[in-house]
């Protein structure tokens, strides 16, 4: 069975990906202050005069240079035109300042950037010789704050969470009041499981106290914890009192509305969810979508008005049972946040789960596991898809850690993990040990209170049975009768879901059972199937 | 005040008085004889931020050759809102306190600072009205630096690595005589021939010991070179900015910024903010100095990439070892944050923080070798 993050409970950990697909609104500063300006025009005027008297490399590059920082840049763009048209030959410093004349600054990279890269099996070496180039760099210039952010962002992707905490260590020493540096301090932290440290760099901060971004981590990773959040009231008196953006505090609200949701206060959740609508970030207005599954009503966020909004997209795309988009947006929050577990879990389940595609859910599993070698769930997942292509031998090996985890402990294991075992023990033929493990995992997900997953057991299992053909139609249909009575018991995000699934493998089975009558008549088949399948989805078993 | 003969009143053309001066002769006031105007020179300097000049060619009774840069009361009041009597009181004072300071490095035997051969004044009518004309004569130089902009035109290493060691002695001989320059920039380092570079223009320096023009304001260079402390709104005082400190600070930046032009062909300054997100342009910045900070050194990195593609190369188009040590120069030079400026090993003991000695020993290392190679 195959493991997803629809039930998780979402915090608005802050978003860490490359500075240059970093929206710049997250980029300015908190404190709101007028700019410097220097609206003197003369030495501009007077650039151009000396152009116009002598029109040279030279002079063009003055008119430029002056453009560049006044109020009427226009006013040189015909010098810069001159410096890039065709025969002359300016160096090639010069035409990067006339270019950024002309055609300003470069667009924040959006979308579905490093697809192909993350398609390409040579992606790990790729990695590693960028993070050379950026080590040599660093070098000559270590004061960079932002380019050790950027190695330390590589190495996560590439599963070397050590390095990359000496990489962020340096970037909080050039820059430690910095947003960025500080927020991606903690989205590393978390990453890399110490959220100690992450609260510890948020809290030290003087930014903590001024800056919504950062309070809003704060509050985020305080939650996580288990910890209440010591800006709370400061956050809250800033959303009332602030002269900032509704964007600027998007998140902080969001976080604040967590709070409220998580303790059972729904108005205020309501209300700051709303107030975190006005100008949603992609991380907002995500959490405004899990707020939705959750039960907080009339938010209608609209993930597609949103730049990178990819988990928010994904997620409504689940909703909506639009599962191709589902799966192309998990694959650009992959591509956007490629260290995170979480869109490679997402991306194989619905790739395996919903689209039968089980070369791209390992394909996506894999991508996750280079950043995250060690994680069972994308081990999990991958082990199902492979199971499913009949890549038995390599599913085994994928799945050995698990079972191992499966086999030395008594009781706790994740219900998920049994389930596959019991897959594997299907696909080797051993029927009655697969069997034994599904009901495993249906009884340990209802003694968790996980009705949708017992029942997510419960259809992997019955497909197994249908795989193996060792019952009847008769039989086959008594499970899908008492599953169709199942249904109604489900509820809320997984459940919805687990509904969806249903429907899908109820079509499928239902074209195949002639199949089944035909070929096979089995006796004592309710001693076969037992009594987890048969049973209601909130029996006691 | 010595008499100008002779100056016709034009009747178009000519913007001022100082502006027809061919023909005319003057009378220096170091050098015995006269000085006879033959041309006018177009020359890029003069005309920034207001300290308006007009550039010629002249020549000695003995034969010299010079430059002569003259100025008058109402060329200095063009776009001016000032009061008639506090435009001249102001022109006076810069005119004397320029000719000074260019005193005062002759005293000191300043050999790599274009020093004035001769100076005057004289009174003349311009358009009915009486005017005074100023002015100061230079050595005549070959060209300035801005020929670098252009692949057509710009000179070669050796030269560059030259320019940069007598550009870094300069430097240190205005520091040594207490005089910072603050408007080092392409058009004030002027070509003598092909390995003497001297720096000019005093007409924006600020001195210890004596008071002038300048002293209260931050940065009165060109403001498209300021270092980025300059740029942006900070919390700092304003007499912070101002210190002698501050001021050596400002000059190792364009000292590091020009040795980044002599081989890119263009000041760090407008590179860095080609490479800056518009939110962050210094117009646009609402925040503090600290805080745009991380977003110049990332900008500032990308601006060093331009640097070490046009630094010597290896046979196999490799960075050399000599295009190693100049990056690393022109980072410590233009390091973002004034108080971390200059060279490391400076920062310790008594040593001058802002000291440019390491850097002259460096480029002279630097411009033997690559004088070597050639």
């Amino acid at each position: 069975m195959l493991q997803s993050d629809i039930t998780g409970k979402r915090r608005v950990i802050p978003r860490w990906r490359r500075f240059s697909s970093t929206p710049t609104s997250e980029l300015v500063s908190a404190r709101s202050a007028a700019p410097y300006l220097d609206t003197d025009e003369i030495p501009l005027l007077r650039a151009l005069e000396r152009w116009n008297s002598e029109r040279t490399v030279g002079r063009a590059i003055e008119v430029v240079n002056q453009a560049l920082i006044s109020e009427t840049p226009a006013k040189g763009l015909a010098a810069a035109h001159y410096i890039l048209a065709e025969g002359a030959t300016p160096t090639d410093a010069v035409r990067i300042t006339a270019d950024r004349l002309v055609h300003g600054q470069k667009n924040v990279e959006i979308g579905n950037f490093a697809i192909d890269v993350m398609n390409d099996g040579e992606r790990f070496g790729f990695v590693q010789k960028e993070i050379g180039r950026l080590k040599s760099r660093l070098r000559l210039y270590p004061n960079n704050a932002l380019e050790w952010l950027e190695v330390a962002r590589l190495q996560c992707t590439i599963g070397q969470p050590k390095s990359a905490r000496k990489a962020i260590r340096n970037a909080l020493i050039y820059a430690p009041e910095n947003r960025l540096v500080l927020r991606a301090t903690a989205r590393f932290m978390m990453h890399d499981d110490d959220p100690e440290q992450a609260l510890w760099a948020l809290r030290k901060s003087e930014a903590v106290r001024y800056d919504p971004w950062i309070q809003a981590a704060e509050i985020a990773v305080s939650s996580v914890m288990g910890k209440r959040s010591k800006i709370l009231k400061v956050g809250k008196n800033l959303l009332q009192r602030t002269s900032l953006s509704a964007h600027q505090t998007s998140e902080l609200a969001s976080a604040l509305a967590t709070e409220e949701l998580l303790s059972g206060d729904t108005r205020g959740a309501n209300r700051h969810f709303k107030m975190s609508l006005v100008s949603p970030t992609d991380n907002s207005v995500a959490q405004a979508v899990w707020a939705e599954n959750m039960g907080i009503q009339h938010l209608k966020p609209n993930p597609n008005s949103v730049a990178n909004a990819f988990e928010g997209r994904m997620q409504k795309s689940i909703q909506d049972e639009e599962f191709e988009e589902a799966f192309l947006q998990s694959v650009y929050w992959l591509s956007d946040e490629s260290y995170s577990v979480m869109p490679a879990r997402m991306g194989s389940y619905i790739a395996d789960s919903h689209l039968k595609n089980y070369n791209k859910a390992i394909e996506v599993a894999d991508v996750g596991l280079i950043a995250n070698p060690h994680d069972l769930s994308l081990k999990n997942n991958k082990t199902v898809s492979l199971a499913h292509l009949g890549l038995l031998d390599e599913a085994v090996i994928t799945f050995e850690p698990i079972a191992k985890l499966v086999k030395s402990t008594q009781s706790g294991i994740d219900p998920t993990y049994l389930a596959t075992a019991g897959l594997l023990e299907f696909r080797r033929g051993n029927s009655q040990q697969g069997r034994d493990l599904y009901e495993g995992a249906v009884i340990e997900s209802r003694k968790l209170g996980h009705i949708a997953k017992a029942f997510r057991a419960k259809i992997h299992w019955l497909l197994e049975e249908m795989h193996v053909k060792e019952i009847s139609a008769d039989a086959i249909n008594k499970v899908m009768k008492r599953m169709d009575d199942d249904v109604k018991y489900l509820k809320e995000i997984e459940g919805d879901d687990a509904k969806s699934f249903w429907s899908s493998t109820k079509l499928e089975i239902e074209k195949n059972i002639q199949h089944i009558i035909a070929s096979r008549k089995t006796e004592n088949e309710d001693a076969i199937i037992g009594r987890a399948l048969t049973s209601a989805a909130n029996d006691e078993v | 005040m010595p008499p100008a003969t002779p100056i016709a009143t034009p009747t178009s053309g000519p913007k001022c008085a100082c502006d027809d001066l061919v023909g005319a002769t003057v009378e220096g006031t170091q050098k015995p004889g006269s000085w006879h105007v033959v041309e006018k020179i177009v020359r890029s300097k003069g005309a920034s931020g207001g300290n308006f000049s007009v550039g010629y060619r002249v020549r000695h009774d003995d034969g010299t050759e010079a430059f002569m840069k003259a100025t008058d009361l109402a060329l200095l009041a063009q776009n001016s809102n000032m009061p008639l009597v506090d435009r001249i009181q102001h022109a006076t004072y810069q005119y004397q306190f320029e000719r000074d300071v260019l005193l005062l490095c002759r005293g000191n035997n300043l050999d790599k600072i274009v020093l004035a051969m001769d100076h005057g004044e004289f009174t003349t009518v311009f358009n009915g009205a009486q005017d005074v004309v100023f002015y100061l004569i230079f050595e005549m130089a070959d060209g300035d630096a801005t020929v670098q902009s252009d692949v057509s035109t710009r000179l070669d290493y050796v030269w560059s690595f030259n320019a940069m060691w007598n550009l870094a002695i300069a430097v240190q001989q205005l520091h040594t005589t207490e005089v910072s320059h603050n408007d080092i920039k392409p058009s004030n380092v002027l070509r003598y021939n092909v390995d003497l570079q001297k720096l000019g223009d005093l007409g924006r320096a600020v001195a210890q010991t004596r008071s002038g023009p300048f002293d209260s304001i931050a940065y009165p260079g060109d403001r498209t070179y300021r270092p980025p402390e300059h740029l942006y709104r900070r919390s700092t005082s304003a007499s912070a900015l101002t210190s002698f400190d501050s001021r050596k600070a400002t000059d190792l930046y364009l000292l590091g910024s020009v040795s980044y032009f002599f081989l890119t062909g263009q000041m760090i300054t407008p590179v860095v903010l080609s490479h800056l997100r518009n939110d962050h342009l210094p117009q646009n910045w609402n925040g503090e100095f600290d805080d745009v900070l991380p977003y110049w050194r990332d900008a500032f990195a990308r601006a060093l990439m331009s640097l070490e593609s046009e630094a010597p190369k290896d046979s196999v188009g490799k960075s050399t070892v000599e295009s190693g040590e100049l990056i690393t120069a022109v980072t410590q030079l233009c390091e973002p944050d004034p108080a971390k400026r200059g060279h490391p090993l400076n920062r310790r003991g008594q040593s001058d923080k802002f000291g440019v000695d390491r850097y002259i020993a460096l480029f002279d290392k630097l411009r033997r070798r690559m004088g070597l190679r050639n």
